[in-house]
């Protein structure tokens, strides 16, 4: 099997009754970095959680370096690393005596262990710090300790889960740069998951969007962007469904959907169609709310899929560009 | 893979001397039993020969006195009866919280860290055990030190031997203990849990034990549970070493101890594979 993952009509249902992944199906090439992108409680975690063998699924099969999750637990193991999306170095210990736990756990002796460290340490630039306790680290630093533990075996396959959760801007697009050079160096295959849609389009090959536990799309990010063509303009009323409104005449119209008091219209050129909706709604007696104008983008395409936007603040830091306005009439 | 099973049982140990402050709170418990009820119920004085009879009188009655105290206690200064009786009731409380580290690490998602490894989960189990063992070991040493400066009597012919043998002694009681409640606590999440089991067990544990006072004196039911009791059986072996200055030791409580160390054993590695997930 060439694939390094493969993955069946995997289902996980919680005790409880929670259907967090539910009949997922996929396939991730080797060296290629694929990224899982959806927002909270999308069910990424639990779809890692199994594949790393920490979980077993419902109902389903899934290969993870070629070997089947439940029946060879003990190979798959071997394989891979996983950077969890909670801080779980130990903050007792020093960057280096966790390095150095995390080492003896694949079997690797003392000097090879402080080789690759000190290698990995360098590229993240934790150097200086490894040998403080963990206790004392910022956020950052310990997301870059927990890559270099994640690495310290050179897995084949590495999974990420949400490797940049809660950085700021800067410092996560220098974790992107050394996360490539990871791919490149190292030759591994990468499975992320994120929230972050300009993550996912700057640093995958190939996404799957998922949502309430289903993919709803898998392509390159160029594939998935132009299932959307054109912008988006969403306008939401104070005064109840636009259901009268006429939008003929509206420059480079496409198409648009009324949902609730909300008018999603996608046109060619927002700039250009956006007063001249905004003038026709306020002809029939709408009062405006506000006014978002989405570009095509990963955003929108999710926007397109699921009809929601990833979540609310998490759309300020992607590439769309949003504008709100409030308009009030006396 | 030693390498794992010694790089687990190191991250125990270093985790475990950086907090300081908590090693000297785990001393506060086996003194008091030691320094107020020791000296102050030293109650092997209350039994003295009265003063207003002949000389060789009282003397004689002492001697009987004295003879029937040592066949119930071994010695005449209760204070080295208690003594050594707190030895191992002191590793039974260091091992109870020996469990409280896998919740945390279960809590904290560390133990993720090491379920998603290729190292065994025996392995995760026996680093626990091992860990409280050498923690339990050093921690005695301290309370032996104090043992010694008030005033404990070592019996006569004491020698390094006889020490030595105390040390393995303990540390087979500390591995019985340890792997018991680490075994129980492999699928728990909640910290509360270890305490609780820990509080419901200690003080029961001391008194249906020949730890403070002769299980001769016991009704049934609870010289029974004495008997069966692994302090019990670990002070006589103490005892036998430290306030006899005997190397005879007890062979029934010792093959029991023995027993006990490979039930728990086959018991924790079975559990640990089972529920370390
Ligand atoms: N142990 C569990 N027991 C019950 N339900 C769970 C458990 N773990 C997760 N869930 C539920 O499963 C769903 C998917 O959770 P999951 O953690 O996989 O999401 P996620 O995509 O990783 O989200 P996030 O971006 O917040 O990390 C959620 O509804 C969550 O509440
Ligand atoms: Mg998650």
């Amino acid at each position: 099997m060439d694939k390094a993952i493969i993955v069946r009509n995997l289902r996980k249902v919680y005790e409880g009754g929670v259907v967090a992944v539910d009949d997922v199906s996929f396939e991730v090439e080797r060296g290629e970095i694929f990224g899982f992108l959806g927002p909270n409680g999308a069910g990424k975690t639990t779809t890692i959680n199994i594949l790393t063998t920490l979980i077993p699924p419902t109902s389903g099969e899934a290969y993870v370096g070629g070997y089947k999750v439940g029946d060879q637990d003990d190979k798959i193991r071997k394989a891979i690393g996983l950077v969890p999306q909670e801080l779980t170095a130990d903050d007792e210990l020093t960057g280096w005596e966790n390095i150095y736990l995390q080492g003896s756990l694949y079997g690797l002796s003392r000097s090879e262990i402080r080789r690759e460290g000190e290698e990995l340490l360098e590229m993240v630039g934790l150097e200086e710090a490894a040998d403080r306790l963990v206790r004392t680290y910022s956020g950052g630093m310990r997301r870059r300790l927990e890559l270099v533990m994640g690495l310290i075996h050179k897995p084949d396959i590495l999974f990420l889960d949400e490797p940049t959760l809660g950085l700021d801007v800067q410092t996560r697009a220098q974790l992107w740069n050394h996360i490539r050079r990871v791919r490149s160096e190292y030759d591994m295959t990468i499975f992320m998951t994120t929230h972050y849609m300009d993550e996912a389009d700057k640093l995958c090959d190939r996404i799957a969007i998922i949502d309430h536990g289903r993919i709803k799309a898998i392509g390159t990010p160029e594939e998935l962007k132009r299932m959307v063509e054109g912008d988006l303009v969403i306008i939401r009323t104070v005064n109840g469904s636009p259901l009268e409104v006429s939008l003929d005449g509206i420059p480079g119209l496409k198409d648009y959907t009324i949902d609730g008091s909300e008018i999603r219209v996608r046109v060619e050129e927002g700039e250009k169609a956006t007063p001249a909706i905004i003038e026709s709604l306020v002809s029939k007696g709408y009062r405006i709310r506000s006014v978002e104008l989405v570009r095509p983008s990963l955003e929108q395409v999710f926007l397109t899929l699921t009809g929601r936007s990833i979540r609310e603040e998490e759309a300020l830091d992607t590439i769309s560009y949003r504008v709100m306005m409030r308009r009030r009439r006396g | 893979m030693s390498g794992a099973l010694w790089a687990l049982t190191e991250r125990e140990i270093k985790k475990w001397y950086r907090r300081r402050i908590a090693i000297v709170f785990t001393f506060i418990t086996p003194l008091m039993w030691l320094a107020l009820f020791g000296k102050s119920f030293n109650l092997l004085n209350l039994f003295r020969a009265p003063d207003d009879l002949p000389p060789d009188i009282v003397r004689t009655v002492q001697e009987v006195i004295d003879s029937i105290i040592i066949r119930a206690f071994g010695t005449t200064d209760y204070f080295t009866y208690v003594a050594t009786g707190m030895f191992t009731v002191f590793i039974l409380f260091t091992s109870m919280f020996s469990g409280m580290s896998l919740i945390f690490d279960r809590r904290l998602g560390f133990l993720n860290r090491l379920l998603v490894s290729p190292v065994k989960r025996e392995t995760i189990y026996l680093s626990r055990v091992l860990a409280t063992v050498i923690r339990s070991i050093l921690q005695f040493t301290g309370l032996f030190i104090i043992a010694v400066a008030l005033g404990i009597n070592l019996g006569p012919g004491v020698g390094p031997i006889h020490i030595l043998l105390t040390y393995l002694n303990l540390a087979l009681v500390a591995y019985i203990f340890s792997s018991i409640f680490i075994s129980m606590m492999l699928r728990v999440t909640e910290h509360d849990t270890a305490i609780s089991v820990a509080n419901l067990l200690n003080l029961p544990l001391m008194f249906a034990s020949n730890s403070i006072f002769p299980e001769e004196q016991m009704p049934s039911w609870l010289k029974t549970v004495a008997l069966l009791n692994p302090i019990s059986h670990s002070n006589e072996v103490v005892r036998t070493l430290l306030v006899m200055g005997s190397l005879e030791i007890p062979m029934t409580s010792l093959a029991y101890l023995l027993v006990l160390a490979l039930v728990s054993t086959v018991m924790g590695l079975y559990l640990s594979r089972r529920y370390l997930r």
